[in-house]
């Protein structure tokens, strides 16, 4: 196993050691450059470790028991308490006789918000809680937000959504608490299998685009990215993804929008041509009006 | 499966519906209702002042009654309203909500403005007088049509689907809405005259928004994402609000044309059209929620192709 050189000067843990995420992901976080996510779905085995961490770290609670019946997903959707959503698609009935190199027909993924280029709900947003922070991720301020819910239909791939419970919208924030203290974020942190990758977004890039090539070489020519720059995903005025998907099947199956737009670019249109029908239809009422005459 | 069949995630929603309800399909009711009221007047201020004296009240009432129900209705629909003033933090051009809240706004502070213009000793139907009123068209304007920009910058399929259209049928329907509350005041006046030019006004709005709301089904049809307008409870209101709003008004309007004007038929007419517009933007608003519960539609308005890996 292949440790960091700095791993040596902490032979013991007495605190926060500076800048960790280069010792657990050989990655530096410094603020103005621009991090993510770079999650394989062929290396995920659907532990929900990364769930879990993201629970835990974020101290948020708990939604539901019981099972649902969907494979094993009893978490259903990402939501205002669940940042991390493992999705399980079992393709049954149409196993073919030589199983493909991993995963069977099994699919899974861990779903998480794309912190978009372009996003949309930062871009609904009419307080400013969210905004873009110095690391290139769109986070929710908590002390600003007033719950109008505006950014929760302006997303197209339905991540953020408000907590009734105290009436503030709330999403994955890429762990921003910890990518300020140097740490990597949980998720990350915790994936045994190393299917969620955190790191800068050129380097996740690089990384991502050897993997396909690595996969098709392998026999798989059905593995592609999502959410990179001209992939699907990244479509419709939305740039990149900050937290892009390697996938084997068609965006739907994984419940992705294959091109997904940037809301925003909708307002324009609608007012301009709803002020255009309202002035016409003023002149007109003028020209009627004017027939009351005396 | 069939190629052109598209997978859903166990037939889990893909993006998630908004809050919206009641309140906010009221707000914007009442929030065209003033602002086309308002801009009617205004118009009608610069061209004939001397005749507008009671229109102008009218308009004043209507404005003010809306703005303020319609505000108080944003501010309760928030999920944390002490916070209500946040929206006033900074102004987001790209965010249909942020812009609305400028244009109630300054739509309030016009109407203020204009009540105080009428009990100062401004002569209204002089050039400055006149000219004042210009706001009031203006804010109006942007109050009638605001609403289908909110809705259609979002990625609800049945909202976002035609965002041209909609915007046409939310600023012809509070034309509509205006016009036959101003009528309507009008007729407790006994001012038949007025009433009569206006139920014209409401006659040619209510053309020109039935002509949106049938292309913008079209655009939703094409698209494949008109499914909770065309089947199930929300359809059935949808469908009953078009009779009340807009079949019962034209009914009236015809036969106040041919047998001569009756007020008690205007009056019935601008009920039908205020509650026919309620129960339309209310499913509208249901539909659209229901919409982006189904993943079906959502995959198919975000390009839903043949998949080609």
């Amino acid at each position: 196993m292949k440790v960091h050189p700095r791993t040596l000067e902490y032979p013991e843990l007495h605190g926060l050691i500076p800048n960790e995420s280069e010792l657990t992901c050989g990655t530096v976080v410094q603020p103005g450059r621009s991090y993510g996510f770079f999650t394989d779905t062929t290396l995920c085995i659907g532990c929900k470790a990364c769930e879990v961490a993201c629970k835990e770290w974020n101290a948020l609670p708990a939604e539901r028991g019981g099972l649902t019946g969907m494979s094993y997903d009893n978490t259903v959707a990402l939501s205002a308490t669940t940042w991390r959503h493992v999705a399980f698609v079992e393709r049954l009935g149409d196993r073919p006789t030589t199983l493909p190199s991993y995963q069977s027909h099994w699919l899974m993924m861990s779903d998480v918000c794309k912190h978009c280029a372009n996003a949309p709900c930062l871009e609904a947003c009419p307080t400013g809680a969210l905004f873009r922070t110095e690391f290139d991720t769109v986070v929710v301020q908590q002390d600003i937000c007033n719950g109008c819910g505006y950014c929760v239909p302006a997303c197209p791939f339905g991540v953020v959504d408000l907590n009734e419970l105290d009436g503030k919208a709330h999403k994955c924030t890429l762990c921003y608490d910890r990518l300020k203290g140097g740490l990597e974020p949980a998720c990350a942190k915790a994936c045994p299998t190393d299917s969620i990758q955190f790191g800068e977004i050129a380097d996740l890039h690089d990384r991502a685009a050897r993997r396909v090539a690595a996969l098709h070489e392998q026999g798989r020519p059905d593995a592609y990215l999502y959410g990179t720059p001209g992939a699907p995903g990244a479509t419709g005025g939305l740039g990149d993804l900050r937290a892009f998907f390697l996938l084997t099947e068609r965006p739907e199956v994984y419940n992705l929008p294959q091109a997904p737009s940037r809301s925003a670019r909708r307002l324009r249109p609608a007012l301009r041509t709803g002020v255009t029908v309202f002035g016409a239809l003023l002149l007109a009422a003028a020209a009627l009006l004017q027939t009351w005459r005396d | 499966m069939p190629p052109d069949t598209i997978p859903t995630y166990y037939g889990q929603p893909a993006v998630k519906s908004s809050y919206y309800g009641w309140k906010v399909a009221l707000y914007t009711i009442l929030g065209g209702i003033a602002g086309a009221a308002q801009a009617i007047v205004s118009m009608a201020q610069l061209l004939r002042p001397h005749r507008a004296r009671a229109l102008r009240s009218d308009g004043r009432v209507l404005s003010l009654a809306g703005t303020a129900a319609g505000a108080a209705l944003l501010v309760a629909d928030l999920h944390t309203p002490q916070r209500w003033y946040h929206m006033l933090r900074i102004f987001r051009p790209t965010s249909a909500m942020s812009l609305g809240t400028y244009i109630l706004s300054g739509f309030g502070l016009a109407t203020l403005s204009g009540l105080w213009l009428d009990h100062s000793r401004l002569r209204r139907d002089g050039v400055a007088g006149r000219l004042l009123s210009m706001p009031g068209v203006l804010g109006g304007a942007g109050m009638g049509s605001y609403t289908a920009a909110v809705l259609a910058a979002t990625s609800t399929p049945l909202w976002a689907a035609a965002p041209h259209e909609l915007g046409a049928e939310f600023a012809a329907g509070a034309m509509a809405d205006g016009a036959a509350c101003l009528s309507a005041l009008a007729l407790r006046r006994g001012d038949y005259r007025s009433a009569r030019g206006l139920d014209a006004v409401a006659c040619v709005s209510l053309a020109a928004e039935l002509a949106a709301s049938r292309a913008a089904a079209r655009a939703r049809r094409r698209q494949g994402v008109d499914g909770p307008l065309r089947r199930g409870p929300w359809a059935a209101v949808h469908a009953a609000g078009t009779a009340a709003g807009v079949a019962l008004p034209i009914v009236c309007y015809g036969l106040n044309a041919l047998r001569g004007y009756s007020p008690r038929r205007s009056a019935l007419a601008a009920a039908g059209i205020v509650g026919g517009s309620l129960l339309k933007r209310w499913s509208l608003f249901e539909a659209g929620n229901q919409s982006a519960r189904q993943p079906d539609e959502y995959f198919r308005m975000t390009g839903g192709r043949p998949w080609r890996p």
